[in-house]
Formats: structure tokens, C-alpha cells, sequence
């Protein structure tokens, strides 16, 4: 059904007050693009609506779903690849006035809260409580409720692994509501993953808006450490790098253990653009470098520095000890979680292609990345690989990124960083991985034909009993 | 487009910008928890009326995507109280905040460019241009009161001049008779431009209106000139920072006479015992730096130095200060266009104030106190605002 524009307007004022709707386009136009611009292009939503609570997120959906109008999520607004630009118009749905944490709970180790909450307000919060959630490497001004939804990575603290959602409360397609796990029960807490039947949170989870609106999400919590150390360690040998930080995981020594091409910890927290200065002074010229982060009691952390010492004795690093990058120059607080992301943009635009794969897989997946970088024209001295291993550390589960960091108007960089991300998506489907780290629409979209079985088929019809009029964010999974 | 050419520049710094939106918080590092920053994203809720979105805006104005001056565009442009809090998070960390001196500068190009292309400015800024124009001062009132705070007549010729400012001349007027007291009791000679004394060009640097700033500036110098002086002491952040840091750029030349603030020129003076504080203020303060003075022009020590000199006198933070300082809401035009948005964000100073068990709130800006007065009266006066000479003038006895 087609309505005017000016009445499907109206309909959205009255269910969010005038306030906080808008079609106007010095409005609209601070929701076209992110950052990751040169490979999802900018496009203006049609509406910004800003709702404040549950019932009004289902008031809009029900008028989208009636008109087919598209709805796009939106939480707290940092979006750096591409997922909420409207492809085919329609509704930003900005969630950044539900913002209530709802509890804590320091009894149940849970939290709930609503999507415009940050990350930095939800640790302010805990921490009174001598409690924290899990933090992601990111500006402290995300949501946790897309980043746990979309499941993230947490640098400092991958011994927690990577699934932090408990239940959730979902607003569906129709405006309908759907609870997940313990929340679908009266009378008792939404504190279980598990209700009863199938795992509808996980369902749920890992998709960029195109399922429903989150507008509840209970999770788990973790007691603050009571200490905190670090360790350096530099290597010129891959090979040996990989070994060393494959055995930390598997003794399960520390709270994290990152593998860094070298330029990676000093374009993100030390104060100065001469890398290759900092590079010798701060690594040693070393071309590895390894964070490790103990947590827990003082003396435990003594116990298992000595653990984690015959190691090094074992693998005989080239450089072990500081200073460490994040003691460089006036940016100390740089490490501490939620991070402010000091210098991510010291040196332009963040372009990343990240996946899971096997940390034993990080070699092929270096050497494979650098080759096609080389073969598109791009500057090897810029192609950076990290792997960030991660519990469950079965199968050797690990993060891993090939990013750079360069200048967006530069087109023809921007263009063969287009093409070097297209090749790469499918070698690296040809070589081997877990899957890609969050639901990005030029990885996605390139996979969909390569999976096995009925993966992709059941997650479309799913999809479509789901969302049958295909309003939410229509384009970036499925092509329109 | 006219203006579009200075706009242009801009370009590869709105792509630039990440949005990662680290600009719209407080270092919550420092401070401990999260606290907004940005007044007019905080109060109006849109993403464009953060830098970020902003950034987007510029964006849609240079390639033309914005194709019209809606009352919104205007809004986003001019509600902005170039307060500078976002750069603060930006311009040391960034190639953005790096290589371009600063995003309040792109935000006061954008508003010369909206005025070059006949969309800018609002209503209010035209009265106060014109008052400018007519009375040389912003407020609408007849030139020759400009010293009607005073009933002293001054010396006309003199190597220390201080310049009053509009605020202090026709609204603040305690301020501009503190400042004199405190000259007084260090038996400095000094000079008080009077009629002399043209508005600075601050409202209008800040609104766009950059077609009669260079006859302002040339204006004020040459009367200084004439004066003899050598020191300039300023009561109020803007024309301090208009003064010591645009004019060189208007006029091409660095003048020949040193701009101090009226904070700089008394913490000197006490530290050197040219001015004696004989007498208790009995009080427990708050001090709320103003942006032009602070973040612009990085003066935060010295006030906060006269105010732990002044005896019995205790001075306690907030949790947002100095470079995470909470905008009073004046600055940028807003006060004229936006008094309600301005009031509001006062408010939110003040509130701040309370929280931390503090009723009397001390800046150095007359443009600040004049907001947060309004504010304190819409909180039916439970606060008490000064500037920092009239707390010292009271020491002084």
C-alpha cells in the first residue's frame, strides 16, 4: 500500500512525537554514510525516528510493515561498517533515547539493558558494583546490545570468550513482541540463555538489524579483577610467534593474548606518526609483537607470570618485557577498557577485513593477504594482520584482521582496497575459515553462493517467515 | 555558490571523520564516568546536531545535497555554541582533529559560507550585526554609555588599556567596576578605551558575518595605537581570544601591544605582590571555565590560582572542568538565537554545581556569568554567580 509521504510522516509523529521524527534532509543526510563509504555508498533514509521506548519501537514497526516502508536499527550511532546505511531508504530507527540501564545484578551476575546505553555508562555503572561487562575493543561509545548482538571480539579479555547475550527482548517485523531464553517466563528473571526449546537468542544474534529490533538485552557479568598486569613480547619469526602464543592459549594462563604485526600497536596507542622510529624504539625493530595480559588476584598473577616465564624460556622471544606500546607518551589511560581509541584515525580511515579462523591458519592467511595486497597496486609498508585468539579456544578459534589505515579520498587507494577486499573474500573462502566476524554486506553477499548444504536457503526462509514483507534493513544480506 | 570556494577546503576533513563519536563524551578516564559533552547533540538528539554529523552536513553543503536553507539546516548550523569540547577529543589523536587546526574552525566556515550564500544568518544575528554597525556594540545600545559603568573619567593616553567589552560595558557591569577596583589597589596606571572602544567582532567571527571584522580590527588597533598602549587586559574570553588570536590573522600583522585576560594580569600581579588580598571571602566555589579562555586559548591554571589565593576561600570542581568543560550555552551566537537551548545547557552547569554540594559557581567570562545568572534565576536564584575579580575585588576590602 503506497501512501503520501507526508501522511506516512504524520503517522510516524504521532507515534514518536513530532520532536523526533524528521525527513529533513540536513537531518537525514547525518545518517547516509560511515566511514566505510567507498565500499557501501552513501544513501539518505527517507525518516529518522527516534522512539523512546518499547511500545513506540512496535508503533513504528507496525506502520512500516503496513506501508513496506524499510526499517533500519540504529543504537548508539557509531557504525563504522556500512550496516546501517539505508541501501533502499526508509527509516533509520535511531534507539539512542532508550537508554536505560535496567539492572544490575551483581546476585545473578546479569545486567539488562536497552540499546542507546553506552558501553562506557554500562562499566561506570558496574564498576560501583565491583562488576564489568564484557568491553570490545571499540569506541567506548557503542552499544553493547549491537555489539553483543552482532558478537564482538574483546581484546583484553578474550579468556571470556565471545557470546555475552543471556535473553533478549525482541520487537519483530509485525510489531509483535518475542522474549528469548528465561525472559519468555513470568514470574522470574530473564537470566537464563535457555528457556525452553531451541536457542531463539542465538537466532536472533549476528544479524545486522535484518530480523527485528532489539530493545532488551539481558547478559552476563564479571567481577572486577583485582589485579592487572602486562607483558610485551617481540618476534621476527611468524612461525615461532604463532607457537609461542598458541601454547599460552592452550595452558590458559592469561586473560588475553594478542598476535600484532608490529605497526598495529603503535598506530593505535602510541602519540607519534614515525612508526618506523617507534618501531625500534618501542619494539626492538622487532616485526611481531605479542600483548599478554594476566588478570586476577596478586598472587595469582605472580603464579602464573612464572608459568608463563618457562614458556619464554622455551620460545625465546627477541624482545620480552617494555616499554610497552601503551606506555608510550601521554596516552597511559589508552589501554584501559572502554578505550577512547586514541590515533585509530591518526593516520585517515580504518578499512579491516576481519573473520574467525585457526590461529594455526595465521601464516597462510599473512602471506595470503599480502600477496593479493601486492597484486592490487596497495603499499605493503600499510598491510597490517592481528590475531586476537579467543575461549572457547577449541579448534583454535581466533580473530583475525588484515586492516590499514589510509585516506578515504584517495580513490584509486580506495578503489584497489575494493578489489583487494573482493579477491580476498573469496581466496580466503578457498583457503579456510571459520566465518566472517560480523555480517558485512560485501563479504556476506560474496559467500552466499560458496556455503554448503542448505545453510544459506533455511537462514532465507527463516528470514522470511520472520520478516515476509522484507522491511528490515532490506539489501544487506539478501539481494533486493 | 559564493562561499563554496572556503567551504571546499573542508571537504577531505568530513571524510576524514570516522564517526566514531568519541567526540560527544567527556574523557570519561579522567573523570570516572560517563558525562555528556556536546550541548547541542545532548539537548536536540539528532546526529546532526553532534560533530560528527555535522562533519555530514558540511559534506551535503559542498556537493550539493542539501538543497535548501530549511529552518533545520539553519538550526544544526547555528545552535552549535562553538564551545570546542568535540575537538578537544579529536585534534591530538586524529588526521582530522591533526591536519585541521581544529573543527571549530569548519563549523564558523560554515556559517560565513551559509551567510555568503544568503541562507545564514538568523534573524538575531542581523539585529546584533546592525547594532554593531550602528553602535559598535552587539546589544542595541546607544554608543555613548559604553562608559556609563563608570563615573571616573580616565586617562587618555597610557601603555595599560583595558578593554572593557560589550558585556562588561552595558550588562555586566560589575565586573568592568571589580577589574578597576583591582587595578586601583595595585596603583597601576591604565588607560579605559571608552568611546574609543569598538565591539571586538567575537559575535560576529562567530556567526559568519566577517564583512565588517576587518574594519573592527583596525578600528580597536589603531585607537590602541593611539593610546600608547603596550598591555591589553581583557575581562572577557572572547574578545581575548579575538583580540590576541584573530586579529593578527585579520589584519595580516601581529600588533605592536601584548593581550593579557584579566585572570593572566592579576595571577601575575600576586605573584609578583603587587596586589595584596587582606580580607576573607567566606565561601566554598566552583569554577566554570569559560570556552574561549580555556579550550581556545588554553587558559585554565590562572584563575583557579587567583581563586586559591583570595583568603578563606575554598575551591572545589566539578567533575566536567578544564578541557572537559560543560559549555555555560552563550557562546556562538546561541544566546541571542537559541536563549531557551542556552538557558538549558546554563542550567545543566549549574545542576552540576549542585551536585557536588556547590551553590556559588565562579567563571571568568562576563558572557558566561550573564548566562548562568539567567540560569540561576530560572532556579529561582538558589545560585549565586560571580566572576573571579569581583570575588577578588572583595578580598582586596
Amino acid at each position: 500500500m503506497k501512501m503520501p509521504e507526508k501522511i506516512i510522516l504524520r503517522l510516524l509523529e504521532d507515534a514518536v512525537g513530532k520532536e523526533n521524527v524528521s525527513d529533513d534532509e540536513s537531518i537525514l543526510i547525518a545518517y547516509s554514510r560511515d566511514q566505510y563509504w567507498n565500499f557501501v555508498p552513501p544513501k539518505m533514509p527517507d525518516y529518522v525516528v527516534r522512539p523512546k521506548n518499547t511500545e513506540e519501537v512496535q508503533a513504528v514497526m507496525r506502520i512500516a510493515n503496513r506501508y513496506r516502508i524499510p526499517v533500519i536499527p540504529m543504537s548508539s550511532g557509531v557504525n563504522v561498517r556500512g550496516l546501517c546505511i539505508p541501501e533502499q531508504g526508509g527509516i533509520v530507527l535511531e534507539l539512542k533515547r532508550m537508554n536505560r540501564i535496567i539492572e544490575i545484578n551483581k546476585d545473578a551476575m546479569t545486567a539488562t539493558v536497552e540499546p542507546g546505553v553506552t558501553m562506557v555508562e554500562f562499566v561506570a555503572s558496574a564498576r560501583k558494583l565491583g562488576l564489568r561487562p564484557a568491553v570490545p575493543g571499540a569506541p567506548a561509545v557503542v552499544s553493547p546490545v549491537s555489539n553483543y548482538m552482532l558478537r564482538g571480539v574483546y581484546h583484553h579479555i578474550s579468556s571470556i570468550g565471545i557470546d555475552h547475550v543471556l535473553s533478549m527482548e525482541i520487537v519483530l517485523p509485525n510489531g509483535e513482541l518475542l522474549y528469548t531464553g528465561s525472559a519468555a517466563f513470568p514470574n522470574i528473571g530473564p537470566y537464563s540463555r535457555f528457556g525452553f526449546g531451541p536457542d531463539l537468542t542465538g537466532l536472533f544474534m549476528g544479524q545486522p538489524g535484518t530480523m527485528g529490533v532489539v530493545t532488551k538485552l539481558t547478559c552476563r557479568m564479571y567481577p572486577l579483577p583485582e589485579a592487572e598486569e602486562w607483558l610485551g613480547a617481540g618476534f621476527n619469526d611468524l612461525s615461532k610467534a604463532v607457537k609461542f602464543v598458541d601454547e599460552l592459549m592452550t595452558e590458559k594462563l592469561l586473560a588475553s593474548c594478542w598476535l600484532l604485526h608490529w605497526s598495529v600497536p603503535l598506530i593505535t596507542m602510541a602519540p607519534s606518526r614515525d612508526l618506523q622510529k617507534l618501531r625500534e624504539d618501542v619494539l626492538g625493530g622487532c616485526e611481531w609483537f605479542i600483548n599478554l595480559t594476566f588478570e586476577s588476584s596478586k598472587g595469582l598473577i605472580d603464579y602464573k607470570r612464572k608459568a608463563v616465564e618457562k614458556i619464554v624460556q622455551k620460545y625465546k622471544p627477541d624482545l620480552i618485557g617494555g616499554p610497552l606500546p601503551m606506555e608510550v607518551g601521554p596516552i597511559k589511560n589508552e589501554w584501559m577498557y572502554p578505550r577512547r581509541i586514541f590515533n585509530w584515525f591518526k593516520f585517515g580511515n580504518y578499512f579491516a577485513l576481519a573473520f574467525w579462523g585457526p590461529l594455526t591458519k595465521f601464516e597462510e592467511y599473512h602471506d595470503l593477504g599480502l600477496k593479493f595486497w601486492k597484486k592490487h597496486g596497495l603499499d605493503p609498508e600499510k598491510f597490517s594482520i592481528i590475531a586476537a585468539p579467543t575461549e572457547p579456544y577449541c579448534g583454535k578459534l581466533s580473530y583475525i584482521e588484515m586492516e590499514c589505515f589510509y585516506d578515504s579520498t584517495n580513490r584509486a587507494e580506495a578503489e584497489s582496497l575494493t578489489a583487494f577486499t573482493s579477491d580476498m573474500t573469496n581466496e580466503l573462502i578457498e583457503l579456510g575459515i571459520y566465518g566472517w566476524f560480523r555480517p558485512y554486506a560485501l563479504a556476506v553477499k560474496a559467500s552466499l553462493g560458496k556455503l554448503k548444504g542448505n545453510y544459506v536457503e533455511l537462514w532465507k526462509k527463516i528470514h522470511d517467515i520472520i520478516d515476509p514483507n522484507n522491511t528490515m534493513n532490506p539489501g544487506k544480506l539478501w539481494p533486493v | 555558490m559564493q562561499g563554496l570556494r572556503d567551504l571546499e577546503k573542508w571537504r577531505k576533513f568530513s571524510y576524514l571523520c570516522a564517526h566514531c563519536r568519541c567526540c560527544s563524551a567527556a574523557d570519561y578516564h579522567t573523570l570516572g564516568e560517563y558525562m555528556q559533552i556536546c550541548p547541542s547533540g545532548t539537548y536536540f538528539g539528532f546526529e546532526s546536531y553532534f560533530s560528527s554529523g555535522k562533519m555530514e552536513v558540511i559534506r551535503g553543503l559542498i556537493e550539493g545535497l542539501i538543497s535548501k536553507p530549511s529552518e533545520k539546516l539553519l538550526e544544526i548550523v547555528y545552535v552549535c555554541t562553538l564551545c570546542g569540547a568535540c575537538e578537544k577529543n579529536c585534534e591530538e589523536f586524529t588526521l582530522l582533529g591533526e591536519d585541521s587546526g581544529g573543527l571549530t574552525h569548519i563549523f564558523e566556515d560554515a556559517r560565513a559560507f551559509l551567510v555568503e550564500s544568503g541562507w545564514g544568518p538568523l534573524e538575531k544575528h542581523k539585529e546584533f550585526a546592525s547594532s554593531i554597525r550602528v553602535n559598535h556594540n552587539p546589544y542595541l545600545e546607544p554608543h555613548e554609555k559604553r562608559e556609563s559603568w563608570t563615573e571616573k573619567s580616565s586617562l587618555r593616553k597610557g601603555s595599560l588599556v583595558y578593554f572593557t567589552g560589550c558585556t562588561s560595558s552595558y550588562r555586566q557591569k560589575e565586573v568592568a567596576k571589580a577589574t578597576v577596583k583591582a587595578l586601583e589597589a595595585m596603583e597601576e596606571k591604565f588607560v579605559i578605551m571608552g568611546s574609543e572602544e569598538w565591539c571586538c567582532g567575537s559575535p560576529l567571527l562567530r556567526t559568519g558575518q566577517i564583512d565588517q571584522i576587518t574594519e573592527l580590527a583596525e578600528h580597536n588597533v589603531k585607537a590602541l595605537k593611539e593610546i600608547g598602549a603596550k598591555k591589553v587586559i581583557t575581562s572577557c574570553a572572547g574578545c581575548y581570544r579575538t583580540l590576541k588570536s584573530e586579529y593578527p590573522k585579520i589584519l595580516g600583522a601581529q600588533p605592536d601591544f601584548e593581550v593579557v585576560h584579566s585572570s593572566q594580569f592579576f595571577a601575575g600581579a600576586l605573584d609578583k605582590n603587587k596586589l595584596k588580598l587582606t580580607k576573607d571571602v567566606d565561601a566554598t566555589v566552583t569554577y566554570h571555565d569559560p570556552c574561549h579562555l580555556g579550550r581556545h586559548m588554553g587558559v585554565y591554571d590562572e584563575p583557579r590560582n587567583l581563586l586559591k589565593k583570595i583568603p578563606d576561600l575554598k575551591l572545589v570542581e566539578m567533575p566536567r572542568s578544564r578541557q572537559n568543560s560543560w559549555c555555560c550555552g552563550a557562546g556562538g551566537g546561541v544566546k541571542s538565537a537559541f536563549p531557551d537551548f542556552a538557558t538549558s545547557t546554563a542550567v545543566e552547569r549549574l545542576r552540576e554545581a549542585e551536585a557536588i554540594g556547590v551553590k556559588k559557581i565562579v567563571s571568568m567570562c562576563p558572557f558566561c556569568k550573564h548566562n548562568l545568572t539567567d540560569a540561576a534565576k530560572l532556579l529561582k536564584n538558589k545560585f549565586e554567580v560571580y566572576d573571579v575579580v569581583e570575588l577578588l575585588s572583595k578580598a582586596i576590602g
